[in-house]
């Protein structure tokens, strides 16, 4: 079992035993009022507890390629990344496992510990549009993607730094003024090319 | 406090859910970092022939960035040029207004002044020498608008045929090879034929640099599938040749041996289609061969062991690539300036197109001969414009009165309007212009004093024509030789069509206004006209009149474009042409049946330019450069481009990031050749031929082959050109750039 799991379990069983043990503070005429005023302020603190267990849960999964792929928005886009035949940035990074897991999050988390929340609450909100179908297709990525999921990992490589451009671009690179999806192209198919499989995506969940 | 069980659960859930609800209020949750831009356009790059799309944002009335188009044909990529197009609006040094020479200096003048002085001009040169001396040097960067209106202008007019322009220096030999092969100009191939070729045969194209998004393309497609196959032959080991399978360096000038030699390689082997060339082909030799027995005796000269050392290579390479071109798969050949800027460039141009007619590696998909276009604009805008001094638009030549009447009918002119003696190349012009054939020109959107061969001579002798010169910037080196400067508009500050390599068209919507008094090159000619008195001649005054204009013209020939609608070239992202109904999708391989609506119903294959629908093999032989080694010249120069710089530098230079990613020019030297010299990089060498000089730092390296040094002609304060030889194509007219003869000396500090 791994830690994430064993965090999960752990979690659930505090929380459950929280709530029985509460419970039974409230009923009973063993303990004394101080603690069966405080009891009920658990009902405060628990759905706080579910709350963050239950996004901790929602987070990890969806770090996951698979959790994207069930996802009928973003499903093409990993139908696309696990096609080998496919040549855009995202298959390749796969086929050729330059990304060893996590595919779909590493490229679209924000280094650093805000980043890595920013870009969790991002999933969220996406999650929660999902789920009320509060969207309209195609998808289409309005933002500014962030150079810092490339730089990351090509800062530094001997190819990256073979480029003279890279370098005289350096500080637009670094603050986003370029992005390197400007040169490099769009990661994912367009709106035009995007499919969802099936095959694939039942060998993948 | 009592609660039952289910009150706890309620509760829970309720408290999850209001927290969970807060994600789905606007701004609550942080969404992805706001974009600059508040609108996104569509539109093209300015630059190359590749032609991508690119999305253009606006904020605030202003270009704030610029993306590639993912639902364009360069889905999304987008060269290190392409990537600033963004500050192209804000570059310094843009000329805000007119300007006239006065004294012997350029002075500040209103529009109406500089264009009264052009007019004036204009009818006084052609009371005293004739029609024939006006003259007119346009750009494969100039919209198609303005290149079609330039060209009726002048040719229906005012009467005269010297109208030429810079495509006569990068593409003149594709196009006289195409319409000498198949009757009719432009490639039938289409960029995806990329993702269907298994070999890649790259001659005289330094891809990696100078079609950059193309070259990651064919990357992609090899990294698809292992069997592919790049073939690249280049005097210089360029980026490009870094990921061949096979790559060859011969000599300077001496690739016509290589390619007769791999045709004499697929005779002797049997690797030719006897069928596909008795079906659709005709064999023509300059000695009266006409089938394959006569080629046979025609190529028996090129046995790779006769000529392999004459280009410094060995035999066995060509047999190796003469089997890879004829057996692959699908066999797909891309050529640029290595090939056209030869003397023999028409000659390099229909042998290539031989070896595919031969083997049968055409009209398939992957399998097709597909020249690089250099300019943005140079087939759309001008070659099938006919914006060239010995054409009419869509393929009609000067020289045929069939042609001169229907053009003369369809621009509503009396016949004979059109005069029968195409005007001057753009080497003779210049000529002329300094030997006073030509006394008034007006030259738009191009920079002939830093681009055109044996520079020297020409800057010393132009200076007594009168010349207008519509340019953006104020220090194009084109403007030391002005007497009248008017300022213009540049990319999104006008509105046009560009037409790039694959015949694809692409319309450019105007965004923002130009700076300073700037106009658009049409408002200059519409101008030009009304003040000559030609306002009835040059009646469609606005970029969708004219394109409706020449749009109806090409429903009269093979290039066939009616269906594009300004309407449909608004929403969509280009179309290629032959495309005769609004409804069709445009054709992605020419003279296919079943693609190209011209095809006759029931053919495969017809080649239609020609009249018996059959593609001429021509038997050319090899003729030496005129520029030989010798004791005093014992080495070649070749001049080419780099990536981060787009041709004469006078707008890449400007952007900080390009500039500093190129650095300055300089001598690229073998190492051997720097070894017997005594030089080291980063000293400064004089390259001297029999035309001219040039001092510039030296960079060792082996990329060029020994014997051969290398130099970009982007830096305008370091003319390469000043020392480049003059000679041309006879048939194109297109300089050999490629090959000047020159010494080489240190220069002691
Ligand atoms: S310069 Fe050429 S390859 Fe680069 S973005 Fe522009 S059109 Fe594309």
């Amino acid at each position: 079992m791994d830690i994430v799991t064993t965090i999960k379990i752990a979690g659930f069983a505090v929380i459950l035993a929280g709530m029985v043990l509460c419970l039974i503070i409230m009923r009973s005429d063993y303990y004394s009022p101080v603690y069966k005023r405080i009891a009920p302020l658990t009902f405060l603190v628990l759905p706080v507890l579910v709350i963050v267990l239950g996004n901790y849960h929602v987070f990890e999964g969806s770090q996951k390629v698979s959790s994207c792929l069930r996802c009928h928005v973003m499903a093409p886009m990993a139908m696309d990344m696990i096609n080998p035949e496919s040549t855009t940035l995202a298959a390749r990074h796969y086929k050729n496992r330059w990304i060893a897991k996590k595919q779909c999050f590493t490229c679209h988390k924000d280094y650093g510990l805000n980043g890595t929340i920013k870009a969790k609450l991002d999933g969220f909100r996406h999650l929660v549009k999902y789920s009320l179908g509060s969207y309209t297709l195609p998808v289409r990525f309005r933002g500014r993607f962030n150079n810092q999921n490339c730089l990351e990992c090509h800062r530094g490589t001997q190819k990256f730094e073979g480029i003279k451009s890279h370098h005289t671009l350096r500080e637009r690179l670094e603050s986003n003024k370029t992005n390197c999806t400007h040169c490099h192209g769009f990661p994912h198919p367009n709106p035009i090319e995007r499919h969802h499989g099936e095959a694939q995506t039942v060998s993948l969940k | 406090m009592d609660l039952t069980r289910r009150e706890v659960l309620k509760l829970c859930g309720m408290g999850a859910l209001g927290v969970s609800g807060l994600a789905t209020l606007p701004g609550c949750l942080p969404s992805n970092s706001p974009a600059l831009a508040e609108t996104w356009h569509k539109g093209v790059c300015r630059f190359c022939g590749v032609g991508c799309g690119v999305m253009i944002g606006l904020r605030d009335g202003k270009v704030v960035e610029v993306k590639g188009d993912d639902l364009a044909h360069n889905k999304a990529k987008l060269c290190v040029k392409g990537s600033m197009l963004a500050e192209l609006p804000g570059l310094p040094n843009r000329l805000l207004h007119p300007l006239i020479r006065k004294n012997g200096k350029l002075t500040q003048a209103s529009w109406d002044e500089a264009m009264t002085r052009v007019a004036d001009a204009f009818q006084s040169t052609r009371q005293k020498l004739g029609p024939t001396g006006l003259a007119f040097y346009g750009s494969g960067q100039l919209y198609t608008q303005e290149s079609y209106t330039a060209n009726k202008l002048f040719k229906a007019g005012l009467k005269c045929n010297n109208v030429d322009g810079n495509p006569r220096l990068c593409m003149a030999s594709a196009a006289v090879g195409y319409v000498q092969t198949y009757g009719k100009d432009e490639p039938m191939g289409c960029y995806e034929d990329i993702e269907h070729a298994t070999c890649f045969f790259l001659i005289g194209a330094n891809a990696y640099e100078c079609h950059p998004v193309l070259f990651e393309r064919i990357l992609l497609r090899k990294r698809q599938d292992k069997r592919v196959k790049l073939i690249v032959i280049d005097p210089r080991r360029t980026k490009t040749a870094g990921y061949a399978d096979h790559f060859i360096q011969p000599l300077p000038g001496t690739d016509l041996l290589l390619l007769n030699a791999m045709i004499h390689v697929m005779l002797e082997d049997g690797l030719i289609q006897r069928d596909f060339i008795a079906e659709h082909c005709r064999i023509s030799g300059d000695g009266g061969a006409s089938d394959l027995a006569g080629s046979q005796d025609f190529y028996a000269d090129y046995a790779p062991e006769k000529v392999a050392e004459r280009m410094g290579i060995a035999p066995s390479q060509i047999r190796e690539i003469a089997y890879l071109f004829a057996r692959s798969e699908a066999t797909m050949s891309l050529w640029t300036m290595g090939i056209n800027q030869r003397t023999q460039g028409t000659y390099l141009n229909n042998t290539l197109h031989n070896l595919h007619l031969m083997t049968g590696q055409i009209c398939r998909p992957g399998a097709t001969p597909l020249s690089l276009t250099g300019q943005g604009n140079a087939c759309g805008g001008v070659r099938d414009t006919g914006t060239l001094s010995h054409l009419l638009p869509a393929g009609r030549l000067i020289k045929k009165p069939a042609h001169r009447a229907i053009v003369e009918k369809l621009w509503k002119v009396a016949p004979g309007t059109i005069s029968p003696k195409p005007g001057f190349h753009a080497m003779e012009l210049f000529k002329a212009m300094g030997d006073g054939r030509v006394g008034c020109a007006l030259i738009m959107a191009s920079n002939p004093m830093q681009t055109l061969p044996n520079l020297r001579a020409f800057r010393e002798k132009v200076k007594d024509c009168f010349i207008c010169v519509a340019e953006p910037f104020a220090d194009a080196r084109t403007l030391e030789i002005a007497d009248v400067v008017l300022p213009s508009a540049l990319w999104v500050e006008k509105e046009g069509v560009y037409g790039q390599t694959e015949r694809r068209y692409q319309l450019l919507e105007k965004l923002i206004d130009p700076p300073g008094e700037a106009r658009s090159d049409l408002d200059i000619l519409v101008d030009l006209a009304k003040r000559l008195g030609l306002a009835d001649l040059i009646s469609a005054q606005t970029p969708e009149a004219v394109w409706d204009e020449w749009r109806q013209f090409s429903a009269t020939s093979k290039y066939n474009f009616s269906g594009m609608t300004y309407d449909r070239l608004r929403k969509e992202r280009g179309l290629q042409w032959p495309c005769p109904t609004e409804d069709h999708p445009g054709t992605k391989r020419r003279f296919v049946g079943g693609d190209d609506p011209l095809v006759p119903k029931g053919k495969k294959i017809s080649f239609y330019g020609k009249p018996d629908h059959k593609a001429v093999i021509y038997l050319r032989p090899y003729e030496p450069t005129p520029e030989s080694r010798s004791k005093a010249f014992p080495l070649f120069l070749t001049t080419g481009r780099v990536l981060e710089q787009w041709h004469s530098g006078t707008i890449t230079d400007k952007v900080p990031e390009l500039s500093r990613a190129s650095g300055r020019a300089r001598f690229e030297i073998n190492l051997q050749d720097a070894h017997r010299h005594d030089i080291v990089s980063g000293q400064r060498v004089r390259v001297v031929s029999a035309f001219g000089e040039l001092t510039m730092e030296a960079f060792v390296s082996d990329g060029p082959k020994a014997g051969v040094i290398f130099a970009s002609f982007f830096d305008s304060k370091r003319l390469i050109n000043e020392v480049v030889a003059p000679h041309f194509d006879p048939f194109s007219k297109q300089p050999e750039f490629k090959v000047t003869a020159v010494r080489l000396e240190k220069v002691l500090a």
